[in-house]
């Protein structure tokens, strides 16, 4: 009775630890680490820094997760792209400011997601630094990029099965940096074929390796439904803000790169 | 054998709990937590500024791109589609936000 009421325990703890694990950019009820003043600041702080150097488009991530909890390689959990818009407010007025294109898991169903449109305090609600990473791709790139989000492309290149290490190679799984990176290709390219696409990031794109124990990885993909390794093959590989910003820094594609902190 | 298997699971347990290493989510952080506290401290209002509920957000093309800001958009966004991109650009002061999930404004 003691063994099985201590197995029972453990069994809950691994979940408990890696659904910790797996919902890196912070649960939607994560309690915020910064008050409503300071989320506020910060965001406008970002929107106004791109905006003075006139960025239609840009890349953006933030940390959610305290950064001694991130694995080798990855300093930021979650990236998605700034479009400079006309925003139509909620009493009829146009403004101007940039709305942010996420792939978010979905609360009640992690191994699926959706494509949302929010703004920077939302995007930056329950983060655990007050620090963003932004790339600034050069004028051809962001034109090409407003092209193929005004397009169907944008929406057609979404897959909503959701793996938190989606192998960017192919496209069995998605996350929300490999949407991000379809969506960069499906620029440069100017093509809505994923075969296309994904044939140009196997040929030039580095993925992240990620290094994770074996047990753990079996442990993760059998109790988290959003950790999935079956679209793996040479250990795991996965795509992150930095790997893209290195991608394009490769091919000079970056007009800007900058960090922003308070 | 059930010593065996409660011995591994907690040590497996106790790894996971230690390292936090698949840290690449995206679940989706809610502006609710900002707009409540914002709206519980000023009003509307966090400090100066305006919280404002975002109903729609329409990309501003460039000129020489497809679908170029309508008329409608008014003279200020107009001049900003004009604009060659890297010139600075305007944003509004007021936060934008979106509305809650449907479940949660269900609530």
């Amino acid at each position: 009775m003691k063994l099985k009421f201590i197995h029972g325990m453990t069994v809950t703890m691994m979940i408990l630890g890696l659904a910790a694990t797996a919902e890196a950019g912070s649960a939607a009820n994560a309690e915020p680490q910064f008050n409503a003043e300071e989320i506020v600041s910060f965001s406008k702080k970002v929107e106004k820094t791109v905006a003075s150097k006139g960025a239609r488009v840009f890349i953006l991530a933030r940390v959610g997760r305290p950064a001694n909890e991130l694995p080798e390689g990855i300093h930021f959990t979650h990236t998605a792209i700034g479009v400079y818009s006309m925003i139509k407010t909620a009493d009829g007025r146009d403004v101007p400011g940039y709305a942010i294109y996420n792939l978010y898991q979905r609360d009640n169903k992690p191994d699926m997601s959706d494509l949302v449109v929010d703004y920077p305090v939302d995007f930056f609600a329950g983060v655990f630094q007050l620090k963003a990473g932004v790339v600034i791709p050069k004028p051809e790139v962001q034109q090409r990029l407003l092209q193929v989000i005004a397009s169907n492309t944008y929406k057609e290149l979404h897959n909503p099965s959701y793996s938190v290490i989606a192998n960017p190679y192919n496209s069995k799984f998605q996350n929300c940096t490999e949407h991000t990176l379809d969506v960069i290709n499906a620029a440069i390219y100017q093509t809505n074929d994923v075969k296309v696409i994904k044939s140009n990031t196997r040929a030039y794109f580095d993925a992240q390796k990620v290094h994770v124990s074996p047990l753990k990885l079996l442990a993760g993909s059998i109790f988290m439904p959003d950790v999935k390794t079956s679209d793996q093959k040479r250990g795991i590989e996965t795509s992150t803000y930095t790997t893209i910003a290195g991608y394009l820094n490769k091919y000079d594609l970056v007009q800007e790169q900058l960090v922003i902190t308070q | 054998m059930k010593m065996k298997i409660a011995i591994v699971s907690t040590m497996l347990a106790s790894m996971f709990i230690s390292q936090q290493a698949m840290a690449q989510g995206s679940a989706q952080h809610s502006g609710q937590a900002v707009g409540h506290s914002a709206l519980a401290a000023g009003h509307s209002a966090v400090g100066s500024a305006k919280l404002t509920s975002a109903a729609v957000a329409v990309p501003l093309l460039v000129v020489g791109t497809v679908g170029v800001a309508s008329a409608e958009a008014g003279k200020s966004l107009l001049k900003a589609a004009n604009r060659p991109i890297g010139e600075p650009l305007e944003v509004s002061d007021e936060i934008l936000t979106v509305g809650p999930s449907p479940d949660r404004a269900l609530r």
